[in-house]
């Protein structure tokens, strides 16, 4: 139904679910590979992977909102979700550059 | 209409103009509303006989949120002042350094009890019960959706919490900390039944408060006003949203963690055991993947409780009311990934310490843009001095010094210098008290006109708020030095000459002030709430809020439910209380003869449907009296009474959802101004499919937090896996799995199409089920013979946990099946759909689902066997 994605919550919910999902991944990597590169180096691509899906996700809820497919409420939300997941994608992956083994 | 539509109703129409409707129902019948001329005679005093409380000792089976939503607030303010008590008994020990007022054991179970009760007797069902009492109101809801459902979540938390409580007068209760980390907890070190009456009493309570969390979800999202779509939706509705969704995503890790730890200390499993494969660290992960997020929901709801009476205490709109709402979410998102920092002693790994460390810093950011909200909003506004803006302005400020500490403790290195010291002490109940405590004592006075029709004493009221405000910080900022000081948590006393002396006296003297302003605030809402209440006018509106909830006159909330356009809909439209009172909108009067409400949709808010609700019952009561003593029997060994317990609770469940489902024809009702809709709806359009899923939702967390057991175990003792994988049972049970979901799936649609459909879909459940024991019996059997023992290692004890948890989903799915083919038999499963088999269906894909991870993780990793 076009309706449900006029307003729907979906485009919010998935810009924090790829911040939580780096959080997870980094998180995992750290206690499986404790004090080793390894978990570093995976942090840097699981950043990089989690910035590009935020930077995918906002081109499609730009190119959503322009084919009038997504309401300004929605719109304006996501948007801000976006911001606040990639600010907390950079700040997660703050300490494997910093706590290096 | 002979008169023009009013601003909220114009602006509906408009609104639902620019959009595709969500259900196909057209918003231009809006512009019915508000309908004119006189309401036939005797259809108001119906609507009241209707929503009548029953007389007398009756009222106790009733279900209604007002009535239950009271009590409930009722109970946890005793809690609190009960668990108050016995932080004064703690302070009086401490006033002076090797006092003997209490013997050190006692102390122990007091400081455990204190904390156990604040944070699961008081914190979070206080503002469930504020929700379960305010967002009907709110909303323009005649009630929740699942009326009974709150009833069984009150009177499960109102006996399960008094029991538990009592256990400290016969020196039964638990003296392991109010987290009761292992191996302290373990039954090497906490011998006697004190743990188990924590583990189960806490796990019941759980229990009630996701199934209020359930019910206040689906409420949110399916009962709202007509025309209250997301984006006009009260800012407290959306905290209710994701304190519900955060309860049902944080909770079953404690539910997970206290059935695990009950195995361990019953059956020796070792799952918390280092020296037998076990992990007490396991603990501390699960317990705080709950107890972290568990702060965020008794700080979400509490918060934007402030966001609300700010609005009315300054007359004007909430500024950034998009920017909180969206805090508000990642605040919830954030709250997820910051459970270790309650960890960074433990020895985690530098770079998770510093993950956890960040997120732990990350989450101020919400939350100082929520204040800096109130502070704008406060700042523009004509600002009302009152009784409760004392408290939100006394409130916040308490909050911000003590996310100021938070930040501090969130550094690891500084973590490490104050942890379990009583910085940390004081830094947590500077959070609580300004971010929940003070909101609830603003929310006591500002609501209580609402409920009461008549004002707390204004007088009484400031009296009550500086004696909180200086005794918060007379007990907590010395602790602070304290905590600096070097001075520990959880210890009964000290020697003299450490300097600690003087802090500590001050502290129980501000104890004592605080004690204070909570006995004259008894006093008053004594006073107060003892005396009948006033009228139905406008008077109850003191404050001048603009939310619905002031329109509410009864039981049944509003006369007639209002078409929404506005977030202040009763500044938007001055006529709204007068229409709204003289019957002009939706649902004037009891289209049915029953108690209803209107379901809306979950994004736009369009009528859907007229929801036939239950009334006054003893079952939930009787099902929640059964459900405590099946939990509390069990915990003095009583199995047999327990069992019988447990017998008697199934039948009063089954009992009282035997009527629930009235398959009527898809029978229509006028549901005002001619607008005519059914009152049986199916599928995933029901709120009690939605109900369905996020059980399942909840299931799946519990069994997901078991998996996570299994990994990390496996993780951190590799070693102690010796058992290989016996894989014979993977190909069978997988196919057994695959039958059951299969043929739950394929009963709703056979009982559509085949004129023999409804019992073909009840012997297809018949077997699905079948099938799901025969899944379960082939896996349990072939770890069995493999030679694994639950008792040996980490791994038996992981393993045989997932399966005992399977087991219990399936055992429910065994009396749903008998409980559907009894329902079947009487003629009460008719096709083409009923909700009944809606829901069971869900359960019964989920548990295969459930199986099948269950019986291929542990045969898959290790990858290629031991």
């Amino acid at each position: 139904m076009n309706a449900l994605k006029q307003s729907s919550g979906r485009p919010i919910v998935t810009a924090f679910m790829i911040w939580f999902s780096h959080f997870m991944v980094l998180w995992a990597a750290g206690e499986i590979w404790p004090h080793q590169w390894t978990a570093n180096v995976l942090a840097w691509g699981v950043t990089a992977i989690a910035l590009l899906a935020v930077g995918v996700h906002y081109g499609r809820l730009k190119a959503q909102h322009a084919d009038g497919g997504l309401s300004g409420w929605s719109y304006r939300f996501a948007r801000g979700a976006s911001a606040m997941a990639t600010a907390a994608v950079v700040f997660s992956a703050l300490p494997s550059f910093v706590f290096l083994p | 209409m002979n008169r023009s539509a009013p601003p909220g109703m114009a602006g509906a129409v408009d609104d639902a103009a620019t959009a595709p409707s969500e259900t196909g129902f057209d918003t231009k019948l809006y512009e019915r509303f508000p309908t004119q001329g006189d309401r036939p005679p005797g259809e108001f005093e119906a609507l009241k006989k209707v929503w009548e409380t029953p007389k007398g000792w009756r009222a106790f089976s009733d279900v209604n949120n007002n009535f239950i939503g009271f009590l409930f607030i009722v109970t946890a303010f005793g809690f609190f002042v009960a668990a108050g008590v016995l932080s004064l008994v703690m302070r009086v020990q401490l006033a002076a350094p090797m006092a003997g007022i209490v013997p050190q054991e006692t102390y122990n179970q007091l400081f455990t009890m204190h904390g156990s009760v604040m944070m699961f007797l008081f914190a979070v069902p206080a503002v469930e019960a504020i929700a379960v009492m305010l967002l009907p109101q709110m909303i323009a809801a005649r009630d929740l959706p699942f009326p009974r459902l709150s009833a069984y979540s009150y009177w499960a938390y109102l006996i399960g919490g008094v029991v538990f409580f009592c256990s400290i007068f016969f020196s039964l209760a638990p003296s392991g900390g109010w987290f009761m980390y292992p191996p302290l907890s373990s039954g090497v070190y906490a011998k006697g039944i004190n743990a188990d009456f924590w583990l189960l009493g806490i796990g019941f309570i759980e229990i009630s408060a996701i199934a209020g969390a359930i019910e206040l979800i689906v409420g949110v999202m399916r009962t709202r006003a007509p025309g209250m779509t997301l984006a006009k939706m009260p800012v407290y509705a959306w905290a209710v949203l994701i304190f519900g969704v955060m309860i049902i995503l944080a909770f079953p890790a404690m539910i997970m963690v206290t059935f695990l730890l009950e195995l361990e200390r019953a059956f020796n499993w070792p799952l918390f055991d280092a020296t037998r494969g076990g992990d007490p660290l396991l603990y501390q992960h699960l317990f705080w993947f709950f107890g972290h997020p568990d702060v965020y929901i008794i700080f979400i709801p509490a918060s934007a409780m402030v966001s609300t009476m700010i609005v009315t205490v300054a007359q004007k709109p909430l500024v950034g009311h998009e920017i909180v709402v969206l805090a508000m979410i990642a605040t919830g998102f954030i709250s997820f990934g910051v459970w270790a920092h309650h960890m960074f002693t433990v020895g985690l790994p530098g770079l998770s310490a510093g993950y956890f460390s960040a997120a732990s810093m990350a989450v101020a950011i919400p939350a100082g843009a929520q204040v800096f909200a109130w502070i704008a909003t406060l700042a523009s506004g004509k600002v009302q001095r009152n009784v409760p803006s004392l408290f939100l302005v006394g409130g916040i400020l308490i909050f911000v010094m003590g996310g100021l500490t938070g930040v501090m403790v969130g550094m690891v290195a500084f973590d490490g210098q104050a942890h379990d010291t009583y910085f940390v002490v004081a830094h947590f109940h500077y959070v609580l008290i300004g971010s929940m405590v003070f909101p609830l004592f603003a929310c006591f006075y500002y609501w209580t006109p609402m409920v009461n029709g008549r004002q707390l004493s204004e007088e009484v009221g400031r009296w009550v708020f500086w004696l909180n405000f200086v005794g918060v910080h007379v007990c907590f900022l010395p602790m602070h030095l304290s905590g600096l000081m070097g001075m520990p948590r959880r210890v009964d006393t000290y020697l003299p000459g450490r300097a600690w002396d003087l802090p500590n006296l001050i502290s129980t003297v501000g104890a004592f002030i605080m004690a204070a302003g909570v006995l004259l605030f008894l006093v008053d809402a004594i006073r107060c709430y003892g005396r009948k209440g006033g009228g139905e006018d406008n008077a109850r509106n003191v404050y001048h809020g603009g939310t619905l909830e002031w329109l509410a006159t009864g039981n049944y909330a509003v006369r007639s439910i209002p078409v929404v356009n506005d977030l202040e809909p009763v500044w938007a439209d001055p006529r709204l209380r007068a229409d709204v009172e003289a019957g002009r909108y939706f649902l004037p009067g009891t289209a049915t003869g029953a108690r209803e409400t209107l379901i809306t949709s979950s994004s736009r808010a369009e009528p859907q449907y007229v929801q036939i609700m239950p009334g006054p019952s003893w079952w939930p009561l009787l099902a929640a009296l059964f459900t405590a003593g099946f939990f509390l029997l069990l915990t003095v060994k009583a199995v047999t009474l327990s069992a019988i317990c447990g017998v008697l609770t199934v039948l009063c469940l089954m009992r009282w959802v035997w009527s629930n489902d009235r398959h009527l024809p898809q029978k229509q009702v006028d549901a005002g101004a001619g607008i005519m809709l059914p009152t049986y709806v199916t599928g995933p359009q029901s709120h009690g499919w939605w109900a369905a899923v996020l059980l399942v939702i909840v299931l799946g967390m519990i069994y997901l937090m078991a998996l996570f057991s299994y990994l990390y175990l496996f993780g951190a003792h590799p070693d102690w896996w010796r058992v290989a994988a016996p894989r014979g049972a993977l190909v069978p049970g997988l196919l057994l799995l695959g039958a059951s979901a299969g043929l739950a799936w394929a009963a709703r649609p056979l009982m559509a199409r085949l004129k023999r459909g409804s019992g073909l879909s009840a012997a297809m459940m018949t077997l699905s089920m079948v099938c799901l024991v025969a899944a379960l019996a082939v896996d349990g059997l072939d770890w069995w013979h493999a030679g694994l023992r639950g008792y040996a290692s980490g791994q038996g004890a992981t393993i045989y946990s997932m399966l005992a948890w399977h087991g219990a989903i399936v055992v429910a799915v065994v009396l749903s099946t008998f409980y559907y083919l009894a329902r079947w038999m009487r003629g009460l499963a008719p096709g083409p759909a009923n909700k009944t088999l809606e829901a069971l269906r869900i359960l019964f894909m989920y548990a295969a689902l459930e199986g099948a991870a269950g019986l291929l993780l542990p045969r898959l990793l290790p990858w290629g066997g031991v």
